[in-house]
């Protein structure tokens, strides 16, 4: 059977099934004008579809139309201009709506890196700030560490005359929450350490708002940091939904077949199919019979 | 044994049938049981014309295809295959082609094992209306 007979094939099944369901027809009381509107409607509907339309070129020249028109994807104009066919013009347009999306996607995975910047420059931020809070605590109540001494002199450049009220502030907060102090300095112990960044804004906090809820503001802050660090739980990238695969097998080009075999060796596949109706790039075509290999 | 598929009413013909039926039925011209049994007069047609087609042409293979399978499944011997690139030959016609090597153009292939052609005799029975369906039609003139 030759792939170009499909217009011929789909005629004669018209003309079979119009001529094998007339007696029943008849029987329900319907004439044969009925069933002639039912095999003009039919036709209608079958070259509407623009399915079997006979090629206006040559064979020749749909093949080069086709090996030229796929590897240049991208100028979809040009080759919906050649073709000037109305699958051709499905494709274009197809194809860019998928080149709006990804760059849809592209954009928006350079958005994701962007936002994905923020948290991390929050986190250091946040862990200075902490740092910075915890010195100053540090500062009052017990002998200060070395590192304590360091971070007090940033601290007494940067806030000068309100150091004073800072460690007042922090002397009557140390007295009324204490513990809260104790697991600051369990959570910032792995931050990373406070020296030269003179670029604290976390220190006007302490001029005018209140130190403790800036501790408990900054905790939360470090659990979202935590959050944020991690998004995706542990192993979800392990669990498959199953829409994926229902939109992995969603396409415009469509075989409706029956197989004799089906073989793997590995990553080669076999096909021996037959009796298949093709719908490739809007146009229909038929095989009797059909081979085919492919690797996986 | 022989049997019929209805894979084939998804494809352009069968939709351009199921549209006109459907159609019909809106303007009352058919009842659910004609589009029922013009359908299946079409199942067993079409089976019938591309089985017929296939064995007569049992000496030289049609069509031929290389590609590369993107995914696969089978569900109760039904293969679902998707190529992301295919490029189809056929024997019979050297100046045919098919080129699909456009990733985001895929080609999926439903194939359903293969089936004797129907009986002739089994197809002529079928095609005349069911006693049930005489007596239904009977009732509905009789009221």
């Amino acid at each position: 059977m030759a792939v170009s007979d499909v217009k011929k094939i789909y005629q004669d099944v018209i003309e079979d099934v119009c001529s094998a369901v007339r007696e029943a027809l008849t029987a329900e009381g319907c004439d044969d004008h009925t069933l002639q509107e039912l095999r003009n409607l039919w036709l209608e509907r079958l070259e509407n579809s623009k399915a079997v339309e006979p090629p206006t070129t040559s064979t020749v020249d749909q093949v080069t139309n086709r090996e030229y028109r796929h590897p240049t994807t991208g100028d979809t104009n040009h080759s919906s201009t050649m073709n000037n066919k109305h699958p051709a013009g499905i494709k274009s347009v197809h194809s860019r709506v998928q080149q709006a999306t990804n760059s849809g996607v592209s954009n928006f995975n350079n958005y994701t890196t962007a936002t994905n910047l923020n948290p991390s420059l929050l986190s250091s931020a946040n862990s200075i700030g902490s740092q910075f809070v915890r010195a100053t605590y540090s500062i009052t109540p017990t002998n200060p560490s070395n590192i304590g001494n360091s971070t007090m002199q940033t601290a007494n450049q940067l806030d000068g005359a309100h150091d004073e009220e800072c460690t007042k502030k922090s002397k009557q907060h140390r007295k009324k929450k204490p513990p809260i102090i104790e697991i600051s300095f369990q959570l910032d112990g792995t931050g990373p350490p406070v020296g030269d960044d003179e670029d604290d804004d976390e220190d006007s906090d302490l001029e005018g708002n209140d130190v403790a809820e800036d501790l408990e503001d900054d905790d939360d802050e470090d659990g979202a940091e935590e959050g944020k660090e991690d998004p995706n739980p542990l192993c979800s990238d392990d669990d498959v939904s199953d829409d994926e695969p229902a939109e992995l097998f969603e396409t415009e080009n469509v075989v409706v077949c029956q197989y004799d075999k089906i073989s793997r060796t590995k990553n080669k596949w076999r096909f021996i199919l037959k009796s298949g109706i093709m719908n490739l790039e809007g146009r229909d075509y038929v095989f009797s019979k059909a081979t085919g290999d492919a690797d996986w | 044994m022989s049997s019929v598929y209805q894979i084939y009413r998804s494809t352009t013909i069968g939709l351009a049938l199921d549209e006109t039926l459907h159609e019909f039925g809106r303007r009352q011209m058919f009842t659910p049981r004609i589009v029922h049994y013009i359908l299946n007069i079409f199942d067993y047609i079409i089976n019938e014309k591309l089985s017929f087609s296939s064995n007569q042409d049992k000496k030289s293979c049609c069509l031929i295809f290389k590609g590369h399978l993107l995914s696969y499944r089978s569900c109760d011997q039904v293969w679902t295959l998707l190529f992301d690139s295919i490029t189809l030959t056929s024997t019979m016609d050297s100046s045919w082609k098919i080129t699909l090597i456009d990733k985001k153009q895929k080609v999926k292939i439903i194939a359903c094992p293969t089936t004797n052609p129907p009986n002739r005799n089994v197809f002529s029975f079928q095609m005349k209306p069911s006693k049930r369906f005489k007596s239904t039609l009977e009732m509905n003139l009789h009221s």
